[in-house]
């Protein structure tokens, strides 16, 4: 909501309204302008606003009265003597934030933040836990602690990470430039040593993380927004189009789909661009005759039998 | 009044909420008509009745409790409006300026809606920086609340039965709990079609969501909600105890995929025994072969043998 607009105008002064008149003997316009987060010409205009605002029939008790002198404002507490409700939009993304700055560094019961959450818990008349739950995903708090420490001081650290896509793990010395959740996943945006580029890299996927002794060697880059959908499509892809049976249709909610179609006999038509050989095996073994290889630009990629022997060797050994 | 003549809107609506909220009886459009600077410029009916709507239209996005009724200035029954003052009025305690801070900083790592946090923070009392807190903050995660997500909430708060279209198919619900889980948002609550409790993708309901009245379901403290859990725990089979060992190399991976549900037997060579609860088989059965053959189901016997054959059958 653009903070000029005559709806964000509202917004504001319902707020600042009572909370202004809540103050004995009034407050500086600087106070003011600091926490509503707006200028004082905002401020002047919002107040002058309120030069005519009163209940009918508007005789000069009845309207509201404010002073505005000498960088100081005050307000009679007569009419907006109290902010409005918190909406429910509201209520949800204070409750979420606030759920997940706990997961992040931990829940002190009686500290300030635990005491606010519970306060507005109350206030909007649902139970966090049992009636709302916020999960950003999971990774070790150590972990984004560690990174996101890195990411502060500017400092390398040395990493095991396992890479879902070939199957295994690597020691690699890395430079955090950012920590951040996206899609039910923690990630930091970091130059690799290995790589010798910037990386992308899943926290919770860090087999270890043990601070490095080198002081940042490369100058930071401005890392665009990566968006909801993390995942680039690459020239080394290879290309394969699934039919899944109806009733495993939820399988491809967290997919990065090409095309999704639904062919008339119930069955749904993905076609995939896939980077990660593993991936694809696993989802070929888990779906097993649920999903049928319709077509494939590399057959290698999609040899069914070949992976279901491989994993059979260590159910017969 | 700006200088051309015309009400400043802030000022309209501003007086259309005093007039609200502080009214005894609920007021018709005509008598708003008369006492609202800003409508009385208005001349003519269907431009006042243009702008009321509209109005009534922003009262509402900003959730304050604008109420309906009948009334009868003339013998005719005609619709009234007041503000609900009980519900209109923020009911807490007030905050302090650690608490405003701590949620402040929440709300600027965790940035959630388009400016919701912010404008509810405004309502508590201001943006109160935290102390020490020089740094100009990146957010950690932007997390969006969509279209109807607001209601849903509210309805889950207040008891209120909806009705949607989801699939293609129209839902009677109970709706109990709202999770925020992979980025998206899920309702879970008591499908009157179905006869049990199911989890909606908020993203995918079709159309608007109808929000019955306040109170108009009773929440049944035996009925189990449990939002989204792994898959293995799915409530569809007899409850069994799986023991899977995992490879030292993918080891933490795998108990960190477990979210702290499983007993963890670590051996010498640092592979791990997982021991865990399973109601669900399928989703046991994937969570194995997500390890591919780094890990291997060791009991049930009866799972492991259903698993060996599923494999083969795909030789």
């Amino acid at each position: 909501m653009s903070r000029g607009s005559a709806s964000a105008g509202v917004v504001r002064l319902l707020a600042m309204v009572p909370w202004i008149a809540s103050q004995p003997g009034g407050v500086s316009i600087a106070e003011v302008c600091d926490r509503f987060a707006i200028s004082a010409k905002q401020l002047e205009s919002d107040l002058g606003a309120l030069g005519m605002v009163g209940i009918a029939p508007h005789s000069p008790d009845m309207f509201v009265e404010v002073s505005l002198t000498d960088g100081w404002v005050s307000i009679r507490p007569q009419w907006f003597d109290r902010p409005p409700a918190l909406t429910a939009a509201q209520g949800l993304a204070l409750v979420a934030a606030a759920e997940s700055l706990q997961a992040v560094q931990g829940s002190d019961p009686d500290g300030p933040l635990a005491r606010a959450l519970a306060k507005v818990e109350a206030s909007i008349g649902v139970e966090i836990g049992r009636d709302v739950d916020v999960d950003l995903g999971y990774a070790d708090e150590t972990v984004i602690e560690r990174v996101s420490q890195a990411a502060r001081e500017q400092t390398s650290i040395d990493v095991t990470y396992y890479s879902h896509g070939s199957d295994r793990f690597t020691d690699r010395t890395i430079e955090p430039w950012r920590v951040f959740s996206a899609g039910g996943y923690w990630y930091t945006d970091a130059w690799c040593h290995v790589a010798g580029d910037v990386r992308m890299f899943r926290l919770d996927r860090f087999g270890s993380v043990e601070p490095g002794e080198a002081k940042a060697t490369v100058e930071r880059l401005d890392m665009p927004d990566h968006g909801p959908d993390l995942y680039k499509p690459g020239s080394d892809d290879v290309g394969v189009t699934l039919v899944i049976d109806a009733d495993m249709h939820w399988v491809i909610e967290r997919w990065n789909t090409e095309s999704v179609v639904t062919l008339p006999d119930g069955r749904v038509q993905v076609e995939l661009s896939v980077g990660s050989k593993a991936w694809l095996e696993r989802i070929l073994m888990q779906l097993g005759h649920r999903a049928q290889v319709a077509a494939s630009t590399d057959p290698a990629a999609v040899d069914r039998p070949a992976v279901a022997r491989r994993l059979l060797v260590r159910y017969r050994s | 009044m700006s200088a051309n003549g015309q009400v400043d809107p802030r000022e309209r609506l501003m007086s259309l909420v005093l007039e609200l909220l502080h009214t005894e009886l609920p007021l018709t459009a005509e008598e708003l008509w008369e006492r609202v600077p800003g409508y009385q410029r208005i001349v003519n009916q269907p431009s006042f009745r243009q702008a009321f709507e509209r109005d009534k239209k922003e009262l509402r996005k900003h959730g304050l409790p604008l109420v309906v009724e009948t009334v009868y200035p003339m013998g005719s029954p005609v619709d009234g409006y007041r503000i609900n003052r009980k519900k209109y009025y923020l009911d807490m305690p007030a905050m302090d300026a650690d608490e405003l801070a701590a949620l402040r900083l929440a709300t600027t790592l965790f940035r959630v809606g388009d400016g919701s946090a912010d404008d509810g923070l405004l309502r508590l009392g201001g943006l109160v920086p935290a102390a020490g807190d020089t740094d100009a903050t990146a957010p950690l995660a932007t997390v969006t609340i969509g279209e109807g997500l607001g209601e849903l909430f509210t309805a889950v708060a207040e008891r209120s039965r909806v009705h949607f279209t989801y699939g293609g198919v129209e839902r009677t619900v109970d709706p109990m709990r709202i999770d925020l889980n992979g980025g998206r948002w899920y309702l879970s609550g008591f499908d009157h079609g179905h006869g049990e409790v199911r989890i909606y993708r908020v993203d995918r309901i079709d159309g608007p969501v109808d929000v019955g009245q306040p109170g108009s379901f009773t929440r049944d403290p035996n009925l189990e909600v449990r939002g989204l859990v792994p898959p293995w725990l799915f409530l569809t089979d007899d409850p069994v105890t799986a023991r899977i060992l995992v490879d030292a190399g993918h080891a933490d991976w795998a108990i960190q995929q477990t979210d702290g549900r499983a007993v963890v037997d670590r051996r010498p060579d640092g592979s791990v025994v997982l021991t865990m609860n399973v109601t669900n088989y399928d989703g046991l059965r994937w969570f194995v072969l997500e390890l591919l053959d780094h890990g291997e189901l060791l009991e049930p016997v009866e799972l492991r043998n259903e698993l060996i054959s599923w494999l083969e059958g795909l030789t």
